[in-house]
This record gives structure tokens, C-alpha cells and sequence, in this order.
């Protein structure tokens, strides 16, 4: 027994002593770099607070920089804060991914007028402590943060977004994000929000001859901001909602009331705003009691991987799935160059819907950093009043063009697309044995309505967040 | 006297506070050394003034206080408790009641901290005092899961009181860290940069210190505990309850006391969590906390004051550490660093490195860094734990005990 | 059937189709539990050991079966004449046979050296287990659900009024086969050698009963029944898209299960396992519309049930009760 724990106890103390040296290495780089870590490669300058000018990068200004941006070496450092291995990783890792390959193309190839964009990635596991923590780790490293996973991590980061000035990329659509009284035009939000979003279904749903709704949505903002948008929408149409599930969808508990609630409601259709593995468990639940109506859903409800599931033969039937892009595989001007860059980075891959939306993104910053560069200001302030003066940003068709300039009822966007998930056409081009590399790769979506903004979302005023927090 | 350390000639001498002198050099020492953390004048540590670092610290310190509780309550009363982040739950949803603003959807009084801290505690050890008896009735690890399932139900009533929790996926607002005498302009405010006696402190340090303050408080008074009537009862119920009722120690109040005394150490520190993140979930106040919270008296130390605050910054602090470390190794074979070689042996750099299992994209192949500071983490708790099952404090008395001896080995 | 009917009438709202319905349910849910409940407790009986990993490993054996049975396809691709219901079955024996091993290595490397160690710290390297468990199988499944491909998908047998998945079927009938096995195998030589040792350990040293080769036995038990629970959790209708990284989390749905029927009670297991998933099918089918209680109420019924019990009987409906000496 001593012997066996002294040979552990060594084992512990060489352990410590690699730790310690390594510790302090990893302190004095710290220091050097004023905290500059994550998958930095270079050393970002310490900013200080203080606005250096440096000579000008080619044309007759001077470019102004405070945090992030080195001049030296043309490097600008944008934040990522990703959930990689929490709840949404899922989704948040494709999207990730997405935005790591387009930005080493841009490197590769020039970078942005001869700037290196540099990505400091951090895990914050989709937990609101740990998204404070690794926002502290790297607030004086970056100019803005291009991914920025949840709406309660940010929410509660907010606060000191502002005291920094922060631009920040939210993955998360809530309807606040779009109105500046509400994130003091830090938020870069992209596309439109689950609450629109919920009424330009129901416009569809409307067209398809619905009359009874069900609802059934996780609590907070994702599911409430989206149940605010059918209740606006079902009276717009003057539809029923006869079953009202609105925050009724726990997340890792039974749900069994729930599929209840929605067997005997009679519905016609039912949407829903949950993950795609309890839209799974509420489908194969309902179909088990008999329910016989149509399914929709939020964008973040569906995931193509479910036509891998048993309940794919259902989906394949059932269910009608929203866009707030193009799907993987849908032949636009743009998408050529994104499956090029993205094949050549992650051939072994599967292809996903995800990667679309950390292309779509990347592109909007890549635009904020464009024009911030061409009015020579790469502060803080500079790339957030950059951010808000852009207008049109044409993603080639694979998602609405953008803008930000003006009142948030003028630029927000509106339009989504409705896609028909086809276990025929995803299992013609090999189902889950696909890998990026391969031909006519494909998530197994058919367009069935190309970007549309319903009745219902047209009329809407949107002067604030349709579910308050 | 003098050299004789362990020979006490009164019972005075030996229930001191600090009874050698070494000790009490000992603690001066990490007083001061306490104090120069925020401002950096620590040599070869100076980087733990950075923000990212104090606010984990701030962590750890706010930590200590509930694992203070909880150590009183398991490590010296011997009731296991998984249910500690209920309790804290219970705190701070009683300071952001009383101390909160209130808004459309949320209740608020706006009380100041004098007001509300204390309230978070008492409400807390109410409520410990309510489910005192069971632990009464239930015993052992039928008790942990009792206390568990207080933790689920807590979670039941946080998502669905939205009047004093806030949304159930993005919570509300806590007060500030600010000391005002009644509503109005604060007198001290811990949560703005600001000058304290001349000295240009951030947020982030003066909290700190507040916090330090706090931790050296209640270890103050739950080392008191300990080795007063109300400690020495706990240790004997712990160690065998029917003796300890035999010698006239009454086994309901002893139970209560330690429920009640660590439900408030509990009550403050959730209160203080929350106020120091600045806004909280309800999802927070899960079985993951409470389980670190055993974690931290287990590996410290069980029944020790100076494990638990040991415990505390190695459950803290570890994972910062582990990162940095992986993260280091990326950045030496990146580099080609001098310690590239070392990196080289885990870190995968092309996809036919058989030998690299850690990639450092987001997604693997591979584990990603992120899960490998995730995994080093178990491995370390592992580790430890095997190689002395009485913790940080085991180990610790092992080497004084190895010096005290030295040069003989025993 | 006439009184499963009477009942149904009593219980109102929705009639017998409801009722009947909530109660097949139930029982599906909570042979799941009892399985893992099972697994569990056996090796708290024999090893003394809270095993926080239970659903860390109840992960890696849905995972195996995800590997074996749709990516590797063995041992089906070697025995192509069976029919693919034969294979898949195969491939999830396999599965459970494999994450039997896993549990021995683990308990040899990590348990082994802790045992007479305090009952919490060797608890808590469970936890530590649990963490490094969970990533690793993680980051080999991948962030996204993964089907098992198992031959029943959403099928749906309706009898009279009742609904029933195919897999709930199933998940009933071996919930009873590992039941039947299990009592046989309490009374096989290694069964009487686990009981002795459970009662006490050094006296069972003296008999000359291997403790060591207990403790690995009970371990690689513990998590077959682990392996079964998780792939079953895993399925249609309950987990329609297959196993996530947090399929792992449905043990501490099951822990009510493993306290009401008693820490060290087989028998306690399984009818823990029955009665909290019964109670939380039930709640969540009647109580659902009861809106003060708030929502996912379903969800601490088995705690607050637990609780009731625990008060009532201290140490649940079978466990031992502890002999306290002075």
C-alpha cells in the first residue's frame, strides 16, 4: 500500500512541477502579451486604454487604434466566445468552424487591404459565469467579438460590452439584439429574429390552409420571443391557437404533458421552438398518441442529422423547416466559393446547415472591418460606428442582403425561407456517410418558398423587444 | 516551552487560535501576502492583478465562504449535504428581492446591502432550520439525497417564480457590491474604479478586498465554532451519534445548528456569487454546484478550515491553470518554443500525427483543448485523491510532518 | 381489464384511453430506471461505492452500440445471413459486453487502490471519473445526436386502446430477462461469493472468498446494466434522435428510484424503478393542466415522492436497516 502511494505521489509531484514551470511560463506570457492567449499566434499589443496613431497602412490617413489591433504586424484580434462543449455545441462548434476556414482564406489570401484577422477562441460552455470569466480573459486583447454564443451569456455580458464599447456577433436571435435601446447598438445582430421569423411562418402556414395552432416552446427568450411572434401572427390571421405550450418545454425532463397537450389539442399544425432532439422526442411522443397534423418550428428547432433518427420517416412527412439562409448544397451564386474554402479545410466533415450561418456571419464582419479600415479608425468606437453605418450587404444569395443604418423598423430583416426536409434526396446522396470532399453533398432540405416576409411581419412595428426580459 | 511546539501545559494554550509562533507568522504572512495580490506587487505573480485572473479569485473567495458552511455541516457535524447551491439559491434570491430593482416583469425593494446580505443569510438558515429534522430521521446518504433532491426542487421553483428569479434563460439583474445608509448615492462602492486611499484600484480589486475582508471573517468564526461547545457537540455527533446523546449532547439541536450556521454561510455567499457575476440563471443553482462544493471540503479536507480554503482555490483555480498550460504547449509548437518538444507529444498538427490527440481547432479531430482542460480536470481529482485520501490538508500535514522530522524519517 | 377501466373512469379527464396509456408508459419509463437503479445499487452493495459515473458509462454503452452497430457494423457484417433485427441485437450484446470491460478497468485502476478510504472520497472520484468518461466518449460521438439504428425506429403496436412503441415493448421484456439473470446469478457460486461479500467483507476474506474479483464482477455488472439503461434511454419515442452528450444526465432522473426502493435492495431497484416512473408519467399526464404547481412539475415528482417515502421509511422500502451502536 505505501509503495503504491508513493509511486502516486510522485507521479502527483512531477505533475506539480511540469504545472509550476509551466504556470509561470504561461504567466509571464501573460504579462508580455497583456493576456493574450486562445489560439493566438502572434502577440497582440497590450492596449492600455490609450489611442495610438500609427503611420498609415498604404493610403494618406492614419490609422486610429485602442485595443486589439497591432500595427506592427497588421494583425486585428476578434473575439470568439463559443459554446464547444455545452448545450448548443452542436450548432455553435459547425458555425465556429465555418468562421475559423473563412478567415484563414482571407489570411492566405492578403488578408483585408494587407490585415491579418486573428481569431482568440474561448469555451464558455454556454454558461453564463464562464462567458463573464473569458470575456474578462480577453476584453483588452480584442476589437470585437465576431461569435458570441446564447442570449443569456450575453445578456448578462452586456453591461460590460457597453463599458467597452464592444461590437459583438450574437449567435442568438432574440428580438432585442436589433433595437439599440436595448444593446446600445453593440450587437451586430444577423438576419431577422425568432419573433418575425415566428410570423412569416404562420403567414406560410396560412397559405398552406392552417387554421389550428399548437404551440409548445422552451421558457425565455428563444421560445418566448418566438411565441410572442405566433400569438401576433395566429390573431393577424385570425387563426386558433388551441394549445398553448408557450415556456411549457423543460429541456431534459419528461414530456409527457406536453405531447398531451398537443395529442388532444386537434391542432392542424404545431410549432414549435425547442432543440432538435426534444422536437424529436415531441414528434415521436405525439405520433405515439395518435396525433396526425403537420410540425414547423424556430430555425434552431430543426437539425438535418434528425433524418439519421427513427423519427426521419415522420419529418420526411411532417415537417417544414424555416431558413434564415440557404441550406448546405443550395446552388446560389455565393455558395460556390464557401464550399470550396470550407471542402479544402474540413474534407473528412459532414456537411451542415451550420456552416452556412458562420459563412453569412463572417462575411457581415468582414464587411464592419472593410469599412472601418477605409475610414482609417480601428477602435473600439470606430468598427462599432462602422458596424451601424452599413447598408445592403450582399452575402450572394445566400442569405437577404443586410443593413444597419437608420431605425430598426426600417433595416431589420424580415424575410426567411421555407425548406421540406427529403429523406429521398438526403439519402440519394448518402445520407451520413457524406464528407465535404464528396460530390453534391447535401442536408436533405428542398426549397419550397425562396425568402418571403409574410402579411403579418410586413405590418409589424418594430420598435422594441416583442418578449421583454 | 520553547521548540516544544505539541507540549501544551493548559487547555488555553491548546484551543488557541494561533497556539505556535510559526503559525502565527504563518498567517501574518498571508495576510500581507493577500493584500499585494490586486496590486500586482507580488513578484513573479503580478499578473494576478489582471481582471481575468482577480475575477476568478473573487471566485474562489465568495467559494470559500459556502465551502466554510459546508465543511461545518459535513466535515465537522458529519451531515453530507448536496444541496448547498439550494441553500445559496435561497440567499441570493432573497438579496436580489430585497436589494434588487424592480422592473416590468420582476419584484425589487432596492434595500441597501446592510439590509440585504444579512437578510440573504437568515432567510438561508431558515430555511436549513426547516429541514434540520430530516436529517434528523434520514441518515448518511439517504440524507445527500435528500439534499439532492432540495436541489432539484429549488431548480422547480426558481424557472417558475419569474417575479423574484427573472426569465428562466436570462434571469435578472443583482444588485451592486455598493454600501449605501439607505436609497440613494452610495457612501462605498465596491463595482466602480475608483481611488482608495490614493491608490488607483479597479472594480474588480476593491471587491476583493471586500471579499477578503468577508472570508477572513467567517473563517474566524467558524474556527471559533469549532472549538467552542457548539463545535465540539457537532464533532460528536459526527463520530457517533448515539455515544454523543449518551453524554447529554443533544442530537435535534446539534443538527439544527449545524443546518442553520451552514445554510447562512451558504445564504451569504450565494447572495454574493450572484452579485458579483452581475446576473444569474436559474439553471446556475444546480447539482454541478453543489457537487463542487463537496468536491472542494473533499479534496481540502475534510473537517479542516485550512483544507477547505485550499480546497477552494485548487477547484477555482486548477482549470484556469490546466488552460493556460494547453494553451501554452499550442503556442510552443506553433512557435516552435523551446519546450516544442513537450507540445509535439500531444498536440496534433497535421491529421496523420498519430501521437497528437489534443487538436487546437474548435471541434476535434481529436479532443479539442477545451475538453482536455475538462479531462485533466477529473484526472487531477483522481490523482490527488489517490494518492492521499485525506486531501490537500493530508498532504500537507505529510510534508510538515517529513520536515519536522527531517533528517530522519520519522 | 374491467378494473384497469374503473380505475381509468375514476381518474377522470380523458377516460380509459389516457389512463391506459400513461400507465404502459410509466412502467416503459421506469424499467429504464429500475435497469439503471440496478446497476447501481449492485455495485454500492458490493463495493460500498456511490458510483457518480453510472451515467458516464450508461453513455459509453449507447455509444458502443452507435459505433458498433452503424459504423463498424460487427459482428453483423461478418453473419450477413441474419436477418438486420438479429444483428443489431448482436451488436448491442456486444456493446454491453464491452462497457462491462470498461468498468472493470476502471474499478481496477481508480477503485482498487481506495478501498477502506472514506466512503465520499472514494464518491468523489466516481465524479472525477465521470468528467473524463463523459468528454472522452464526447468527443468521439461527436456534439450531435446519434441515432442507434436500432430495428424498431418510431414503430407504434396499437392493442385495443392502448398505443405502445415497439421499443417500449422491449425495453419491458428485458428489464425482465436482466431481472431473471440477475436472480440466478445470486445464486451461482460468484452470486453467493458478491452476497457474502456485501455483508462483510474481511469475513468473506476469510472464507476465502476473492473480494477482489468481487468488486471487478459487481463493477463489470454494474455497467452492463448501465450499457442496457443507456441504450434503451436512447431511443424512440423518449429520445426520438438518438444519444446526445447529455443522454448521460438521465441517471440522476433515476436516483429517486435507487433511494425509494433502498440504497443495497435489489428488489428495492426494481420497484423503485416502476413506481418513480410511473409517478412521473402520471403527474406529467394529469397534473399538466394543474397551473399553480408551475411548469415541469413532472419533473420533481419523483423527488418530492422520494422524499415522502424517506420520511415514512428512513431507509427506503427494502434497504437495510442500519444497526446503530454505541
Amino acid at each position: 500500500m505505501t509503495s503504491k502511494r508513493t509511486s502516486w505521489l510522485v507521479l502527483l509531484v512531477v505533475f506539480a512541477l511540469i504545472a509550476a514551470a509551466c504556470s509561470s511560463g504561461g504567466g509571464t506570457t501573460t504579462t508580455a502579451a497583456g493576456g493574450g492567449e486562445g489560439t493566438t499566434t502572434t502577440a497582440p499589443p497590450s492596449g492600455g486604454g490609450t489611442t495610438t496613431t500609427a503611420p498609415p497602412s498604404g493610403g494618406g490617413e492614419e490609422m486610429k487604434t485602442d485595443f486589439g489591433v497591432d500595427v506592427e504586424s497588421k494583425t486585428i484580434n476578434i473575439g470568439m466566445l463559443v459554446d464547444l462543449t455545452g448545450i448548443f455545441s452542436p450548432l455553435t462548434t459547425d458555425i465556429a468552424d465555418a468562421q475559423i476556414a473563412y478567415w484563414d482564406d482571407v489570411n492566405a489570401n492578403g488578408g483585408i487591404d494587407g490585415w491579418t484577422v486573428n481569431l482568440v477562441i474561448e469555451d464558455t460552455n454556454y454558461n453564463v459565469d464562464q462567458h463573464i470569466e473569458k470575456y474578462e480573459k480577453i476584453r483588452n486583447d480584442v476589437v470585437a467579438l465576431g461569435h458570441s454564443t446564447g442570449s443569456p451569456t450575453n445578456v448578462a455580458t452586456l453591461p460590460k460590452y457597453k463599458e467597452d464599447g464592444m461590437l459583438f456577433l450574437p449567435i442568438s436571435w432574440y428580438s432585442g439584439w436589433g433595437i439599440p435601446d436595448f444593446d446600445g447598438g453593440l450587437a451586430l445582430e444577423q438576419y431577422t429574429n425568432y419573433c418575425i421569423e415566428a410570423m412569416d411562418i404562420l403567414g406560410f402556414i396560412n397559405e398552406m390552409g392552417g387554421t389550428k395552432i399548437a404551440l409548445a416552446t422552451f421558457p425565455g427568450d428563444y421560445g418566448q420571443d418566438a411565441a410572442a411572434g405566433v400569438k401576433k401572427a395566429v390573431e393577424f390571421y385570425g387563426m386558433d391557437l388551441v394549445y398553448d405550450g408557450e415556456a411549457a418545454v423543460i429541456p431534459g425532463q419528461d414530456q409527457t404533458p406536453v405531447i398531451t397537450g398537443i395529442a388532444q389539442s386537434g391542432a392542424d399544425w404545431v410549432f414549435l421552438t425547442t432543440n432538435p432532439s426534444t422536437a424529436a422526442e415531441l414528434m415521436g411522443g405525439a405520433a405515439q398518441a395518435g396525433f396526425q397534423g403537420m410540425w414547423t418550428g424556430s430555425v434552431p428547432s430543426y437539425d438535418f442529422r434528425l433524418l439519421d433518427s427513427p423519427v426521419a420517416p415522420l419529418i420526411d412527412q411532417v415537417y417544414y423547416q424555416p431558413g434564415y439562409n440557404v441550406v448546405w448544397g443550395e446552388d446560389v451564386p455565393g455558395a460556390a466559393k464557401m464550399q470550396e474554402v470550407l471542402t479544402a479545410a474540413f474534407p473528412d466533415r459532414r456537411p451542415s446547415d451550420a456552416f452556412v450561418i458562420g459563412w453569412v456571419y463572417s462575411i457581415s464582419l468582414h464587411e464592419v472591418l472593410k469599412t472601418a479600415i477605409a475610414n482609417g479608425d480601428l477602435t473600439r468606437a470606430g468598427v462599432v460606428a462602422a458596424a451601424n453605418s452599413l447598408t445592403g450587404i450582399d452575402f450572394g444569395g445566400l442569405a437577404p442582403n443586410q443593413s444597419y443604418a437608420g431605425t430598426p423598423n426600417e433595416y431589420v430583416q424580415r424575410a426567411i425561407a421555407m425548406f421540406k426536409p427529403s429523406l429521398e434526396k438526403y439519402t440519394a446522396a448518402g445520407g451520413a456517410e457524406q464528407v465535404l470532399s464528396g460530390e453534391g453533398t447535401t442536408t436533405g432540405s428542398e426549397l419550397v418558398k425562396d425568402f418571403f416576409v409574410s402579411d403579418a411581419a410586413k405590418d409589424f412595428e418594430y420598435t422594441e423587444p416583442c418578449y421583454q426580459l | 516551552m520553547r521548540g516544544r511546539p505539541n507540549l501544551f501545559t493548559d487547555y488555553e494554550s491548546e484551543m488557541a487560535l494561533f497556539p505556535t509562533t510559526t503559525k502565527r507568522v504563518a498567517v501574518a504572512l498571508l495576510l500581507i501576502f493577500a493584500l499585494l495580490v490586486p496590486l500586482g506587487a507580488i513578484p513573479g505573480l503580478s499578473f494576478l492583478q489582471e481582471s481575468s485572473w482577480l475575477v476568478l479569485i473573487n471566485r474562489a473567495l465568495v467559494f470559500a465562504i459556502a465551502a466554510l458552511g459546508l465543511n461545518l455541516l459535513t466535515g465537522v457535524a458529519g451531515q453530507v449535504s448536496l444541496g448547498h447551491s439550494f441553500f445559496m439559491a435561497v440567499g441570493a434570491y432573497t438579496a436580489v428581492l430585497l436589494g434588487g430593482t424592480p422592473g416590468k416583469t420582476v419584484w425589487g425593494l432596492e434595500l441597501p446591502i446592510w439590509i440585504w446580505l444579512p437578510a440573504a443569510g437568515i432567510a438561508a438558515a431558515i430555511i436549513g432550520i426547516i429541514v434540520a429534522p430530516t436529517a434528523v430521521r434520514v441518515r448518511g446518504l439517504y440524507l445527500a439525497f435528500v439534499t439532492l433532491g432540495l436541489v432539484f426542487i429549488g431548480l422547480h421553483l426558481w424557472r417558475n417564480f419569474g417575479k423574484i428569479a427573472g426569465g428562466p434563460t436570462t434571469g435578472r439583474p443583482w444588485p451592486p457590491l455598493e454600501f449605501a445608509l439607505w436609497k440613494g448615492d452610495p457612501i462605498i462602492s465596491f463595482a466602480k474604479d475608483g481611488p482608495w486611499l490614493g491608490v488607483q484600484l479597479t472594480s474588480d480589486a476593491k471587491t476583493y478586498f471586500f471579499l477578503l475582508v468577508a472570508v477572513i471573517v467567517f473563517t474566524l468564526v467558524a474556527k471559533n465554532l469549532m472549538r467552542t461547545r457548539i463545535g465540539r457537540a457537532w464533532a460528536a455527533i459526527r463520530d457517533r451519534d448515539i455515544a454523543a446523546e449518551i453524554m447529554g449532547v443533544n442530537e435535534v439541536r446539534g443538527k439544527t445548528q449545524a443546518f442553520a450556521i451552514s445554510s447562512f454561510y451558504a445564504g451569504i455567499a450565494g447572495a454574493l456569487f450572484a452579485v458579483i457575476l452581475g446576473r444569474l440563471i436559474p439553471e446556475t443553482w444546480d447539482l454541478l454546484l453543489a457537487v463542487e462544493f463537496i468536491a472542494i471540503i473533499l479534496i481540502g479536507g475534510a473537517g479542516t478550515i485550512a483544507g477547505t480554503l485550499l480546497g477552494t482555490f485548487f477547484v477555482v483555480l486548477i482549470p484556469r491553470i490546466v488552460e493556460d498550460i494547453t494553451f501554452f504547449f499550442a503556442d510552443q509548437v506553433a512557435n516552435q518554443g523551446p519546450l516544442a518538444w513537450l507540445g509535439d507529444l500531444f498536440i496534433r498538427k497535421s491529421p496523420d500525427d498519430i501521437l497528437g490527440f489534443v487538436s487546437t481547432g474548435a471541434a476535434g479531430p481529436g479532443l479539442s483543448i477545451f475538453q482536455l482542460n475538462v479531462a485533466l480536470f477529473g484526472v487531477l481529482i483522481i490523482v490527488f485523491l489517490i494518492a492521499e485520501p485525506l486531501g490537500l490538508y493530508g498532504i500537507w500535514i505529510r510534508v510538515r510532518n517529513y520536515w519536522k522530522g527531517w533528517p530522519f524519517t520519522y | 381489464m374491467d378494473a384497469v377501466v374503473v380505475v381509468a373512469q375514476v381518474a377522470g379527464a380523458g377516460g380509459a384511453e389516457k389512463f391506459i396509456n400513461a400507465l404502459s408508459s410509466g412502467l416503459a419509463l421506469g424499467a429504464i430506471y429500475a435497469i439503471l437503479a440496478l446497476g447501481f445499487v449492485i455495485i454500492f452493495k458490493a463495493t460500498q461505492v456511490v458510483n457518480f459515473a453510472h451515467g458516464a458509462l450508461a453513455a459509453v454503452g449507447a455509444y458502443f452500440t452507435v459505433y458498433f452497430a452503424t459504423v463498424l457494423n460487427v459482428p453483423g457484417r461478418f453473419l450477413e445471413f441474419l436477418p438486420y433485427t438479429a444483428q443489431w441485437i448482436l451488436s448491442a450484446a456486444l456493446a454491453v459486453l464491452a462497457t462491462a470491460v470498461v468498468g472493470m478497468i476502471v474499478e481496477r485502476i481508480t477503485i482498487r487502490p481506495m478501498i477502506g478510504e472514506p466512503l465520499f472520497a472514494v464518491a468523489m472520484i466516481t465524479l472525477g471519473l465521470d468528467l473524463i468518461i463523459r468528454t472522452v466518449t464526447n468527443d468521439f460521438m461527436g456534439n450531435q445526436a446519434r441515432g442507434l439504428n436500432d430495428p424498431w425506429g418510431a414503430d407504434i403496436v396499437e392493442i385495443g386502446l392502448l398505443r405502445v412503441a415497439k421499443t417500449q415493448i422491449v425495453t419491458m421484456i428485458v428489464a425482465v430477462v436482466a431481472m431473471l439473470l440477475l436472480a440466478w446469478f445470486f445464486r451461482s457460486r460468484m452470486g453467493i461469493a458478491m452476497r457474502a461479500t456485501a455483508f462483510d467483507q474481511e469475513a468473506a476474506m476469510a472464507q476465502g472468498i476473492s473480494v477482489g474479483k468481487v468488486f471487478a464482477v459487481a463493477w463489470a455488472i454494474g455497467a452492463a446494466l448501465a450499457a442496457i439503461g443507456g441504450i434503451f434511454s436512447s431511443m424512440a419515442p423518449r429520445a426520438s434522435a438518438g444519444l446526445t452528450p447529455f443522454t448521460a444526465l438521465i441517471v440522476f432522473r433515476a436516483f429517486p428510484a435507487v433511494i425509494v426502493g433502498g440504497l443495497d435492495s435489489v428488489t428495492g431497484a426494481i420497484v423503485g424503478g416502476l413506481l418513480i416512473g410511473m409517478a412521473e408519467v402520471f403527474a406529467g399526464t394529469y397534473l399538466a393542466t394543474v397551473s399553480w404547481l408551475g411548469v415541469g412539475f413532472s419533473g420533481i415528482v419523483p423527488w418530492l415522492f422520494m422524499m415522502l417515502i424517506l420520511l415514512v421509511k428512513p431507509y427506503g422500502l427494502f434497504g437495510t436497516e442500519e444497526i446503530r451502536r454505541v
